[in-house]
């Protein structure tokens, strides 16, 4: 058959796009030639929005960028401005951030497992991951009185306290995720319908993911050891004892690996934070009206999808003068095009839904 | 082992062993309407003001709610009367469709006058059941329910 190009839209209304993305694909027949994500259906204008409200009213707008792991949005604006303002956290309110940090990793990389398989194919295993992932939730209800747009960090410190019932809370539920985990794996692990299509689907070797600045633990999954919680540790990350998974191929079934392997140690973590809680205060003084002395930070986290940086400036007032966000799913996406090409036209939406992308985020 | 795992559909069967036991374990799914999970004691449903014991309302119109909220929700305004001690409110208008559950007006209130319910059914029909005036915000149950659904047709 000749080669005949075809132009095809995928989104912005398109189950497994995740959000209002659009693919502009080029196929030949079946194979992928070229991918253009169009974005900027979900902007905003949050950026602009947060020049015009005090440091303290930006919070729960960082809440609506990444929706599904709204927590870590909150902790990397808030380490940024405390950073600046030189806030000394307290010992307590930074274990608790990191217990709450993990909880938000294992919701969002739960609730990751649940779309992907659904876009592969794998009903049942959405199903079962959100029902595990609805366990977490409830704990944020019970702390912090919402279960997805949190708002659970506040410029100093955490708005309550881990008390005893809920550290009981958060033990069974840690307790319990193990179990329905290993459930998810028998269906998922050596299915070879699942095998079938992610095993050296989507590949992107360890340089070129660097190149394309990929982040997260798509980046791990090439082989890449860089893990904000380990390199440069923040909040409390380097008083805890846990490994940085790591895959071999970069393909999507490894991308499916470094994330289960996450969830195990986001529990090992919470573990960890929760048997040494130290005792002290939860928050530090914070002036209700918050000046930040003129100057500018640059800080990153590593959130569920990827590094997460926010650059502050400030200019002496009650307001932030510019707030720039550096999101990992915007930054993800654009190594789309390489992991696509030459892959079959069905095999987009699973390498797609491996790159773990929210469009809140990308938009902003 | 491995070409036995192949011809026997081994990996299938595993699978299909999970989603049968699931099948007659017990069920997670709530049916809304009928049933209602209670939300969490903390759970940041619709604002409300309060009165205490006495009935007399604790808002005493500081305004604090109204600067620390990011959303310009709230339009205050106070007086005091002759011989009062304090502030009452004479408008208090709040804005349901601006809100975005934050709670820095519940943290800020000097007197816990605003608190969050943990209703969390907002329905309406048109927009004037989203606009709270001062009598409106202590409209609680089904009351509360009429004022935010007045554009509702109930003649079933």
């Amino acid at each position: 058959m000749a080669f005949r190009e075809i132009d095809l839209n995928m989104g912005p209304q398109h189950p497994s796009t995740h959000g209002v993305l659009r693919l502009k694909l080029a196929v030949d027949n079946e194979v992928v030639l070229r991918v253009v994500p169009v974005i900027g259906y979900l902007h905003r204008g949050m950026e602009k929005l947060w020049e015009n409200l005090t440091y303290t009213q930006v919070v729960p707008l960082t809440d609506r960028l990444d929706y599904i792991a709204a927590l870590s949005n909150n902790l990397g604006y808030v380490l940024a401005v405390e950073k600046l303002a030189g806030i000394e956290v307290p010992r307590r309110a930074r274990h608790i951030r990191v217990v709450l940090a993990e909880l938000q990793r294992l919701a969002s990389h739960l609730a990751w497992l649940g779309f992907m398989a659904n876009d592969i194919g794998a009903m049942s295993v959405l199903l079962y991951g959100f029902e595990a992932r609805e366990d977490v939730l409830d704990i944020f209800e019970e702390y912090c009185g919402a279960r997805l747009t949190v708002h659970g960090i506040r410029i100093g410190g955490v708005p309550h306290d881990l008390d005893g019932a809920l550290v009981a809370r958060i033990r069974t539920v840690i307790d319990g995720i193990p179990k329905r985990l290993a459930e998810i794996r028998t269906l998922l692990d050596e299915n070879r319908i699942w095998k079938g299509r992610t095993v050296g689907v989507g590949v992107i070797e360890a340089g070129d993911a660097v190149d394309y600045g990929l982040t997260g633990p798509s980046l791990r999954a090439s082989g890449v050891p860089w893990d904000i919680r380990k390199d440069i540790p923040y909040s409390s990350y380097d008083e805890f004892d846990f490994e940085v998974p790591l895959g071999r191929n970069g393909d999507v079934y490894d991308r499916y690996f470094v994330r289960l392997e996450e969830i195990y140690q986001s529990i090992r973590i919470v573990r960890q934070a929760l048997d040494g809680l130290p005792a002290g205060e939860i928050s530090a003084k914070v002036p209700r009206v918050l000046k930040v002395p003129p100057g500018e930070v640059f800080h990153t986290i590593e959130t569920p999808k990827g590094v997460l940086g926010f650059f502050v400036k400030s200019n002496g007032t009650d307001k932030p003068e510019r707030v720039k966000m550096k999101s990992p799913s915007f930054i993800n996406l654009q190594s789309l095009e390489h992991m696509c090409k030459g892959n079959l036209f069905s095999d987009v939406v699973g390498i797609l839904g491996s790159l773990d992308i929210v469009l809140g985020e990308i938009d902003k | 082992m491995r070409f036995l795992r192949m011809a026997f559909l081994l990996d299938i069967l595993q699978g299909l062993m999970v989603t049968l036991r699931r099948y007659f374990s017990r069920k997670v799914t709530i049916q809304y309407p009928e049933q209602v999970k209670e939300p969490a004691p903390r759970f940041r449903g619709i604002l409300r003001l309060h009165r205490d014991d006495q009935g007399e309302p604790l808002c005493i119109a500081c305004k604090a709610c109204q600067r620390a909220c990011g959303t310009n929700c709230f339009d205050i305004e106070g007086m005091r009367e002759e011989g009062a001690k304090v502030m009452r409110p004479v408008k208090f208008d709040w804005k349901l469709e601006r809100c975005s559950f934050c709670g820095f007006c519940a943290e800020v209130c000097p007197t816990s006058a605003i608190r969050f319910s943990r209703e969390f059914r907002l329905t309406g029909l048109d927009r004037s059941g989203l606009l709270f005036h001062l009598p409106d915000m202590y409209l609680a149950g089904d009351d509360l329910q009429k004022h935010l659904c007045a554009g509702c047709r109930r003649d079933g």
